[in-house]
């Protein structure tokens, strides 16, 4: 397998959710490579969720073309897409925990669901497993209500490898945390992907931690992406949004 | 978005195809059948009590009424029948989608609503778990076939209600309303009763389902789609009722 191909590629993707606004993606060309952890940053409101989820096929853009290991979504119907999607593990901004199931549960669910050849004890020893990976093993009989932000999004990293998927996606994963947790949340996602040599696509507001942990940073504004470097690459653009970007967070 | 008669065919459109598609899911693998067991475990056995509670009330009101009219031009012993008729074609079937609209709908609404705001319904079709599939099809299935059941409980509490109320308040014979009660009902009106709380179940479940599946706006959207799936599945029923009253022959009931 080319280790450079990609996993994800986005060429001219145009999305507008209304005729009187602007539109959200203009044109947006990016390629997540295999193997790669690519981290999208952007202002607030700039199109980044909306990047993911046509990765993820849950909207389709309004032209353009989004694949996935060369398979254009648009393309698929319900059935491919859902094959499509088992290469994929997500960590959503909210989390998306099932808040009627517990820990143990929640990470159970997938490997429930697509595993069947698993037996009930191969599932609880690869939910502790992952638990494990992400230092939550107490935590495993707890309800989603007891634990705190990054407690959740720990859980929900869990989930997110539980089938071992070849993209790992992450829709602000450190929105809301404090410093420290943060970096033990980007440090996991880095440890996780690299492990199983998956695909990292993230999207987030933290240029320090896309510089951390990142092997390429893109930045969209106003549904374009201005950049695409390595994370020094990036810290050396002249590029004036760049520039504003990297001296708002301190970095340069 | 939808305005005027042609956006009520259009909104019609879009539920017919919302629960098309639901159903269609039905018949591919996985099958559901531990979801669909809970639902009916939720849809049916949790509303017993209260099914149980407004048929025996409603029977009673429903005798008592009658009694005044019937007694009125001296023929109070077609009370039983008349009870009986009214619970079996139209109350029952009525009534019970209206309590399953209020209590289990609201219900259906508000837990699909919070999944689809809270990103839960994303997160299963990114695991390649159709929510159709894993949340829609049973519920409605469930509700197409728990609300018969309800219904015909509600209409068998309810006669008791009657006979109690017609018998031991307005002392009507409990021979004769028993007797005109056998002579006078027959099973089409109890199928007629049955085959329209099948409908119901299965209409008021897509509406529920649907307005949770298409909530926008958080908590307040939440609360706002229950409430319209709460109007919108009672005027359905009430709507619906009078044109499956027309369309089921009442001529079988003479057969």
């Amino acid at each position: 397998m080319n280790s450079s191909a990609a996993a994800i590629s986005f060429r001219g993707v145009h999305k507008q959710f209304s005729l009187d606004q602007a539109p959200v993606l203009a044109g947006l060309d990016l390629d997540i490579k295999q193997g790669e952890i690519h981290v999208l940053i952007g202002f607030s409101g700039t199109g980044k969720s909306v990047t993911i989820k046509h990765a993820l096929g849950l909207m389709k853009p309004d032209s353009g073309q989004v694949s996935v290991f060369g398979s254009e979504i648009a393309e698929l119907n319900d059935y491919q897409l859902r094959e499509m999607r088992m290469n994929f593990g997500m960590l959503f901004q909210g989390v998306a925990l099932f808040d009627s199931l517990s820990v143990y549960e929640n990470i159970a669910f997938p490997l429930r669901e697509h595993r069947k050849e698993m037996s009930e004890q191969e599932i609880r020893h690869r939910v502790e497993e992952l638990l494990l990976k992400v230092e939550l093993e107490k935590a495993i009989q707890k309800m989603p209500e007891e634990l705190s932000g990054g407690m959740k999004k720990r859980v929900g990293l869990a989930r997110a490898m539980a089938l071992k998927p070849k993209i790992l996606i992450c829709d602000e994963p450190t929105t809301g945390l404090d410093p420290v947790t943060a970096q033990v949340i980007d440090t996991l996602i880095e440890k996780s992907t690299r492990e199983v040599n998956a695909s990292a696509f993230l999207v987030s507001h933290d240029i320090h931690a896309a510089i951390r942990i990142a092997d390429r940073i893109s930045m969209i504004l106003e549904g374009k992406i201005i950049i695409t470097e390595s994370p020094e690459g990036f810290k050396r653009s002249q590029h004036p949004v760049v520039l504003q970007f990297l001296e708002s967070a301190g970095v340069v | 978005m939808f305005t005027g008669f042609v956006g009520y065919i259009r909104y019609l459109g879009t539920l017919t195809l919302f629960a098309t598609q639901s159903i269609a899911w039905l018949f591919v693998r996985p099958y559901r059948f531990p979801q669909f067991i809970d639902e009916m475990e939720f849809i049916g056995n949790q509303s017993l009590s209260i099914i149980s509670l407004t048929g025996l009330f409603t029977g009673a009101v429903l005798a008592y009424q009658s009694w005044i009219a019937f007694d009125i031009v001296g023929t109070d012993s077609l009370v039983g029948v008349s009870t009986s008729l009214a619970l079996a074609r139209e109350l029952g079937p009525v009534m019970t989608a209206i309590v399953v609209t209020g209590r289990a709908g609201a219900a259906m609404t508000a837990k699909i609503g919070l999944m689809r705001v809270s990103e839960q319904i994303d997160a299963l079709e990114v695991m390649a778990i159709s929510p159709k599939q894993y949340l829609i099809a049973p519920k409605i299935v469930a509700a197409a076939i728990a609300t018969p059941f309800l219904a015909g409980i509600f209409t068998l509490v309810g006669n008791v209600g009657g006979y109690l109320v017609g018998v031991f308040l307005c002392g009507v014979d409990p021979g004769v309303y028993i007797h005109n009660l056998k002579s006078f009902l027959a099973p089409w009106d109890i199928y007629h009763g049955l085959i329209k709380s099948i409908i119901f179940g299965f209409v008021i479940a897509t509406i529920c389902c649907y307005k949770g599946y298409t909530t926008k706006n958080g908590a307040e959207g939440v609360g706002k789609s229950t409430n319209e799936s709460v109007v919108l599945g009672i005027v359905f029923t009430l709507v619906m009722d009078y044109f499956l009253s027309v369309i089921i022959p009442t001529g079988m009931r003479s057969q």
